[in-house]
């Protein structure tokens, strides 16, 4: 379950690094936009739960096109660093606007089913398996969406050499803001399956985004496939460890796995050697 | 001509910021300063206000009034917070810039480790500390300028602990605490005390509530060991979703919640309230049975509209803001702490009007280690209903004595 949702957010995060070469430390904000849009559009309009999915994802792509253009744009000729501050700037901005706009209450919406199912002797909730589903179908449509679409090709070829694929006549800037769009698109999915499970507050993207930046290190920086195995493995280990082993050194644990990784492979799992 | 832009942008949200944070601006020189730090973002942030908004009232309350008549003088009060987000670091550097930039002669702070934080400092640079735990330390380690709110931790452990064993025949408890300072020492007690009376703990899983985001794995585990009630507490919302999660998982028996936690903030977090069946906690306010209490609600519903439910968070630091300013009336300086100090803890205190007709626990006296004695009440859940409050005893050791 855990798992599904580091996949997408670490999808998220590794298209719009592979295209913009900026680490979007803002993601897990975004996520948090996503989930708190969603709870708008179902508890002050009455929607229901999966016409709110789709409001947030399309407000969130819109969103994520606007942040790109008017934020991340200005930064692309410049030093690296400037684009980091700018993120972590970001993070500053929104959530503090979020803190003073929505307060800091735990909020909560309720999914479309609060069934508890047996499958095997094992007792699961209806949403859970709707995380679980929702999030491999998303995954499977983007990947299809990339390979199977012009649109898509043009992200990929844009990701894989800029300049070449500015040769091939094609439009740089929407390219890069699509993929943020689409990027910060899959976070507000992600959000918004998760929420019924967990809490909406305006911190709550802190604990995800740490994690989805040591999955997409995991994975290989840019590397689709990275992302989303990486994701369920570290969703996996962290279970796993905080059940059998401790919760205390769950994130010690994970962090120490990856220092070892990048001695071992600097490059992560899937991760292309710079070329 | 996109620098320029980004320098407008910049300049507007510093402005923004600076509004934001800036504190009204009070004409007359005559102000008594009250210092806050606490958690007003982040995971702990409702809690964080609940704190700033019973502060703000007895401020607000004071000021209108017409002040605090100190000598001849009067003075207005006006409050300063600053964010901590619950970390120690923090909460010192804020306490000194509360005390030496703002001229705050009293902190408020939320929480054990900020409290040692300050206690290290306090006696040095002479302010005094507000301290909002249960924590027994504080008042029990010879500090001279510490005054703590809130009742004692044992007072908790011991009523609850009682409850669930006498009552309902509770025998094996499975403790998930939260995972910081207040969680641990309340288990620790915890645990001493069920054991002595022959319960079983079956297994220890403290919960970092602020950065854990699944209960599942956790609550296997616990529940793996069979229970008959798991202890939990962290805070409101993150408690109810291990409540919610544990039902979902099959779970029958019951809880014991720390009192940082509250049902009636619980109850509005799971989906049917008879999950909460068998819950044992504090009683909300709403139904404190004092006619001070309900003076309170009535006051707090006034201020912040009629949805707002207040909770103890809000009242008791209400309740220590009374009781300061009375203080100062009282020693009649605004100036010397340990006069203040001596203030606070004259038997004379609790009968001024100002504490009289404000207080809303009725609270009897301050002990000399600084200790409020406080009322409280306990409660459980039964059948989707509040049960009738039971009283918690409070003989004098629990606030006096090191455990």
């Amino acid at each position: 379950m855990l798992g599904s949702v580091y996949a997408m957010v670490a999808l998220g995060l590794t298209l719009i690094y592979g295209i913009l070469n900026v680490p979007n430390f803002a993601h897990g904000t975004l996520y948090m936009i996503g989930a708190y849009f969603a709870y708008f559009a179902i508890v002050s309009f009455g929607a229901s739960y999966w016409v709110a999915l789709f409001v947030s994802m399309a407000l969130l792509f819109v969103a994520g096109i606007l942040l790109e253009r008017i934020v991340f744009r200005p930064f692309y000729d410049k030093p690296l660093i400037n684009s980091f501050i700018v993120a972590v700037g970001l993070i500053l901005v929104l959530e503090n606007t979020a803190l003073s706009l929505w307060g800091p209450e735990f909020r909560q919406f309720s999914g479309p089913s609060e069934k508890v199912i047996k499958i095997m002797g094992v007792m699961i909730t209806m949403q859970r398996v709707i995380v679980i589903l929702t999030a491999a179908v998303m995954i499977w449509l983007v990947h299809l969406f990339i390979k199977k679409t012009r649109l898509g090709a043009a992200i990929e070829a844009t990701s894989q050499n800029p300049d070449g694929a500015l040769l091939m006549g094609i439009n740089i800037s929407h390219m890069r803001g699509i993929t943020f769009g689409i990027g910060t698109a899959l976070a507000a999915v992600a959000a918004v399956l998760v929420a019924p499970i967990l809490l909406i507050y305006p911190a709550m993207g802190h604990t995800v985004i740490g994690m989805a930046f040591v999955i997409i290190i995991v994975g290989g920086m840019g590397s689709f496939i990275g992302a989303v195995l990486g994701g369920y493995i570290i969703g996996l280990l962290e279970t796993i460890v905080t059940s059998y082993v401790t919760n205390f050194f769950t994130e010690a644990i994970i962090f120490g796995l990856l220092v070892i990784l990048l001695a071992v492979k600097p490059t992560g799992l899937f991760g292309k050697s710079h070329g | 001509m996109k620098g320029k832009w980004c320098c407008i942008l910049v300049a507007f949200f510093l402005g923004l910021f600076m509004v934001m944070t800036s504190p009204p601006v009070v004409a007359s020189e005559n102000i008594i300063t009250i210092g806050y730090s606490g958690p007003l973002s982040g995971g702990g942030a409702k809690f964080g206000k609940n704190l700033q908004m019973g502060l703000q009232m007895a401020v607000d309350q004071v000021n209108q009034m017409g002040g605090l008549e100190v000598g001849n003088k009067k003075y207005q009060v006006r409050l300063i917070s600053l964010d901590d987000q619950f970390q120690t670091a923090l909460t010192v550097s804020n306490a000194k810039r509360l005390v030496h930039k703002e001229g705050a002669k009293m902190v408020f702070n939320p929480s054990s480790g900020g409290i040692f934080g300050l206690m290290a400092i306090n006696e040095k640079e002479k302010f005094i500390i507000c301290a909002y735990t249960t924590n027994q330390v504080c008042v029990t380690s010879g500090n001279k300028l510490i005054f703590r709110g809130p009742p004692a931790m044992m007072a908790y452990v011991q009523a609850w602990a009682n409850r669930a064993m006498d009552k309902h025949g509770w025998k094996r408890c499975a403790m998930m605490p939260d995972a910081y300072d207040y969680g641990k020492l309340w288990s620790g007690l915890f645990e001493k005390y069920w054991q002595k009376k022959g319960g079983i703990i079956t297994t220890h899983i403290p919960v970092d509530f602020m950065k854990v985001s699944d209960y599942y794995p956790l609550l296997t585990k616990a529940l793996a060991t069979n229970p008959d009630c798991i202890l939990i507490g962290s805070s409101s919302e993150p408690d109810a979703m291990q409540i919610k999660q544990a039902r979902e998982l099959g779970f029958k028996g019951g809880f014991i919640v720390i009192e940082r936690g509250k049902l009636e903030e619980m109850l509005q977090f799971v989906p049917d309230p008879n999950m909460l069946n068998g819950s044992i906690g504090t009683c909300p306010l709403m139904l404190y049975p004092f006619p001070a209490a309900k003076k309170f609600i009535q006051k707090f519903k006034e201020k912040y509209g009629k949805d707002q439910i207040p909770v103890h968070e809000s009242s008791i630091a209400y309740a220590n803001i009374i009781y300061y300013l009375a203080a100062i009336k009282l020693a009649g300086t605004t100036e010397d702490v340990y006069k203040i100090m001596s203030a606070l803890k004259d038997p004379r205190l609790m009968k001024m009007p100002l504490v009289k007709d404000n207080d809303p626990y009725e609270n009897e006296k301050i002990f000399p280690n600084g200790a409020v004695k406080g009322r409280v009440l306990g409660v459980e859940f039964v059948k989707g209903k509040f049960s009738e409050p039971f009283p918690v005893a409070t003989p004098d050791w629990v606030f006096t004595e090191k455990y």
